[in-house]
C-alpha cells in the first residue's frame, strides 16, 4: 500500500510546523517512521492498540467509513496530541492533521474529515507526493 | 451519504440554517455555496449544524471559516497531481508562504482592512483571517478574487506557492 500526501496533509503541516507544534525532529523519529507503517497496514501489532489507531466517528458516533485516526501523545517538546486522519483505500491517504483541543474542534476537525473522504473517492484532491 | 440522499426536512433544515446565517450578516454568495454544498456533502452538513446550535461567537467564526475551506475544497473537480516537495524545503516554503501573506495584508490593510476585503468579496471575515494567519500553501482563486477586489496586479498576487 502507497502512503499518499494529500494537499490538505500537507498544509497542516506547515501550519503546525509555522506554529512550532511539531519540530523536524518529532517528525524524524516519531512520525514518519510509524506513518510508514502503513505501507504494511495491518501487519504492524500498534494497529491494534486503540491509543494508536482507531477508527473514526462523528459527532453523532457514527462511523466514517473509510475513516481512521493515527494518534500520538506526548508528542516532541510541547508535548502535544497530534491526530492524523487517514483515509484508507487502496492507498493510504493523509489527511489534514490536528493538534487535539476540546470536543466542539474536534467535531469540526472530522466533519471535514468526512468531506475530505468523499472527494477522494470522488477523484477530487491534490496528491503533493507519496512516502 | 449525501444529503441529498436524504429527507426533503434536510434540506429545508439548510435552507433555514442559511436563512439565519444571512440575518446574521454573513454574505449572501458564501450562504447559498454553503447550503448548496451542505447538499452534497454530510461534513458540511454537520458544520452547518453546529453553526445553529453553538452560541460561542469565536467558535462559531471557526466553523464559517471551516464551511469556506470546504467549499473551496469542494469546487476542485478532479484530482490534480501538486508539486513534489522534499521534506528539508518545507521549512522555507513555509516562510516563503508567511513572508506573501504578510506583505499582501499589508496591502489589505491599506486598502480599508480586512472588513472591507470582506464586504467587497464575499468571502467571510473569520475565512479572511484564517488565510492571513495560516502557513498553508493559498488558493489560486482567493488570490485572484482578493486582487479583483483592490485592484491589485498579478504580479502582486504571484506566488509559486499556490494551489
Amino acid at each position: 500500500m502507497d502512503v499518499v500526501i494529500t494537499q490538505w496533509a500537507l498544509d497542516s503541516y506547515l501550519d503546525l510546523k509555522h506554529g512550532n507544534k511539531i519540530d523536524d525532529q518529532a517528525y524524524k523519529t516519531t512520525i514518519r517512521p510509524e506513518v510508514l507503517l502503513l505501507k504494511t497496514y495491518p501487519a504492524d501489532p500498534r494497529f491494534k492498540n486503540s491509543k494508536f489507531w482507531s477508527i473514526a466517528t462523528d459527532r453523532s458516533n457514527n462511523r466514517i467509513p473509510d475513516g481512521y485516526k493515527m494518534k500520538w501523545h506526548n508528542l516532541g517538546n510541547g508535548k502535544i496530541q497530534l491526530r492524523l486522519p487517514v483515509g484508507m483505500f487502496t492507498d493510504a491517504m493523509l489527511c489534514e492533521a490536528y493538534v487535539k483541543g476540546n470536543a466542539k474542534e474536534e467535531q469540526r476537525k472530522i466533519a471535514k474529515f468526512k468531506t475530505h473522504l468523499e472527494l477522494i473517492r470522488r477523484g477530487q484532491f491534490i496528491e503533493c507526493g507519496r512516502l | 451519504m449525501k444529503v441529498s440522499a436524504l429527507k426533503s426536512d434536510y434540506k429545508v433544515e439548510l435552507m433555514e440554517i442559511g436563512s439565519a446565517m444571512y440575518k446574521k450578516g454573513l454574505p449572501s454568495s458564501f450562504v447559498a455555496a454553503a447550503v448548496e454544498t451542505a447538499f452534497e456533502f454530510e461534513g458540511v452538513y454537520d458544520l452547518m449544524k453546529m453553526w445553529s446550535e453553538e452560541t460561542d461567537k469565536k467558535e462559531r467564526d471557526e466553523v464559517i471559516a471551516d464551511i469556506q475551506d470546504l467549499i473551496d475544497d469542494c469546487a476542485q473537480k478532479e484530482k490534480v497531481e501538486g508539486t513534489y516537495i522534499r521534506f528539508d524545503d518545507l521549512e522555507s516554503i513555509a516562510k516563503n508562504i508567511r513572508q506573501f501573506k504578510d506583505n499582501l495584508r499589508l496591502e489589505v490593510d491599506n486598502k480599508g482592512g480586512l472588513g472591507n476585503l470582506a464586504k467587497i468579496t464575499g468571502i467571510p471575515q473569520p475565512s479572511l483571517s484564517r488565510f492571513f494567519n495560516s502557513a498553508s500553501m493559498p488558493r489560486r482563486n482567493m488570490l485572484v478574487k482578493i486582487a479583483r477586489a483592490l485592484n491589485l496586479s498579478q504580479v502582486q498576487i504571484a506566488t509559486e506557492w499556490s494551489k
